[in-house]
């Protein structure tokens, strides 16, 4: 096993102030080795994506450290960190290959290189022949794709994805989770990934960190020991049950309380 | 609008032109209430050849150009400013939204009183009324930005002058051009009821004076030039506006 490429040590996260504080994540400590895809799963309100934000850099944590490429994170990280989120977020002014070129124009790149690198992109993700097309024009899994062609433009050691499918259809979900790891093997990234389906966190990562109900706090970390490459035929199987099995159990004692 | 539609229109606009033509020539309606079109074109090349008319419409013009410039950029302020500021908002918003609501014209004596009757009282009536709109447009523009595009914009290292740059700016540019639209048309509205409540020069002064002496043809010439101004205005806004807010089409 590599060195850690992300690293969260003891942290906590609390909002509000003293009289009604409430704390969203409990003393968390995680180390992710480089290359590797971590999925996170909580029942709904466990701060699967706090969790996410604090390690893009998005706010600070009340306690403890994040630590990416051995540095420490106290604001977002461009260059090493790349992130998805629930809805595309695309500019809808720009073009699918604006877009994606976005990140680089915000560091001045030039324009010819960000857009080669951009049509590079959206090749890689799928999208080839879709470059001048405005978001509107797109689906909703097309949209995705762009957005996680705009999160590898940089080339990012990490990528963060904040539940990035829960509102395509099972259908295009499906496709796109195929695509993701088609697309992780070529670039060897970290993943991180947020889901609240436990077949997707199951049929994608190497492993699968199970957050308590809030204050959230790791209750299991699961190697998932399938075969890579991942097939759909898997997820009928007795392993894949019984990962899921076991991770759900947890999300339904923590439902219950 | 195609191609057909625009005939159907314009068929309809000359037939309507005609029927009337026809009554006020046959007596059947009152010419001196409504004198035919023909005699509002004439009275229309007549009054567009006299040296003071053009020169009332150039005063008109002037002072609704020198308001929309001073609201304009007074007004998107603090409507920004409300916008992102919650101490202010709670502070003004009563306020504003009571005056957004009540007839500017209530206002006028005041303006009199502080301005005179002049231009500067023109222009400043005219601010006046127009910063409303302007401010409501700035709040509405600033809310909707999408907060979400903020996040992905801060997580690509965005700095603060590139966020409004590259996500404030175009996301507000529709509603900014479509404020200033409504804005201008309420501007000239209001330049106008001015000048038409009291004044020495303008075009408005010219129309109160005509509607005074019952000259409707002229009146009516006067309404035609208006209403060729404001349409005009209100459409380079409005190519303005398509051009930049292309993206928020949903075909």
């Amino acid at each position: 096993m590599t060195r850690a490429l992300v690293a969260v040590r003891g942290v906590s996260q609390r909002f509000g102030t003293d009289g009604d504080a409430v704390t969203a994540l409990d003393s968390i400590s995680l180390e992710i080795p480089d290359g590797q895809f971590v999925a996170l799963v909580g029942p709904s309100g466990c701060g699967k994506s706090t969790l996410l934000s604090l390690v893009a850099g998005l706010r600070l944590p009340t306690a403890g450290t994040v630590l990416c490429d051995g540095e420490v994170v106290t604001a977002p990280m461009p260059r090493k960190i790349g992130m998805i989120f629930q809805e595309a977020s695309l500019l809808p002014w720009l073009s699918a290959v604006d877009n994606v070129a976005f990140p680089l124009k915000l560091r001045r790149v030039g324009k010819p290189e960000r857009l080669t690198a951009a049509r590079r992109m959206l090749e890689l993700t799928g999208l080839a022949g879709f470059e001048d097309r405005l978001p509107h024009q797109l689906s909703g899994g097309m949209k995705q794709r762009v957005a996680i062609a705009r999160g590898l433009v940089q080339n990012p050691a990490v990528l963060l994805m904040d539940e990035p499918f829960a509102s395509l259809d099972e259908q295009t979900r499906m496709v796109l989770g195929d695509e993701l790891l088609r697309i992780w093997s070529e670039t060897r990234k970290t993943v991180l990934f947020v889901t609240h389906s436990l077949n997707e966190a199951v049929y994608l990562a190497d492993r699968v960190v199970v957050l308590s109900a809030r204050p959230g706090r790791v209750v299991d970390d699961v190697a998932v020991d399938l075969p890579r490459p991942r097939s759909f035929a898997m997820t009928g199987g007795e392993r894949f049950g019984a990962l899921k099995d076991r991770i759900w159990q947890h999300i339904r004692s923590a439902e219950r309380r | 609008m195609r191609r057909h539609e625009r005939v159907i229109v314009a068929a309809a606009i000359l037939g309507l032109l005609a029927l009337w033509e026809a009554l006020a020539r046959t007596g059947r309606i009152d010419a001196s209430l409504a004198p035919a079109p023909s005699t509002v074109l004439d009275a229309l090349i007549r009054l567009a050849g006299r040296p003071e008319v053009r020169e009332s419409l150039a005063v008109t013009a002037w002072e609704v150009l020198a308001a929309f410039l001073i609201a304009l950029p007074t007004g998107l302020l603090l409507g920004f400013l409300l916008a992102e500021l919650p101490v202010l908002g709670a502070l003004l918003r009563p306020l504003i939204n009571f005056l957004f609501g009540v007839p500017k014209s209530i206002f006028l004596p005041v303006f009199i009183l502080v301005f005179g009757v002049s231009i500067p009282q023109k222009i400043a009536f005219g601010v006046f009324t127009t910063a409303f709109v302007l401010i409501m447009g700035g709040i509405a523009a600033v809310q909707s930005v999408p907060p979400e595009l903020v996040t992905v914009s801060r997580v690509y290292g965005a700095s603060r002058a590139q966020i409004i740059r590259e996500i404030y700016l175009p996301a507000m540019a529709p509603i900014l051009l479509e404020s200033a639209r409504l804005a201008m048309v309420f501007n000239i509205t209001a330049v106008l009821l001015c000048e038409i409540y009291g004044a020495r020069d303008g075009i408005g002064y010219r129309i109160a004076a005509w509607g005074e002496n019952v000259q409707m043809s002229q009146l009516y010439a006067a309404l035609v030039i208006v209403a060729a101004g404001a349409v005009a205005v209100n459409e380079a806004l409005r190519a303005v506006e398509t051009r930049l807010g292309g993206w928020r089409s949903r075909t």
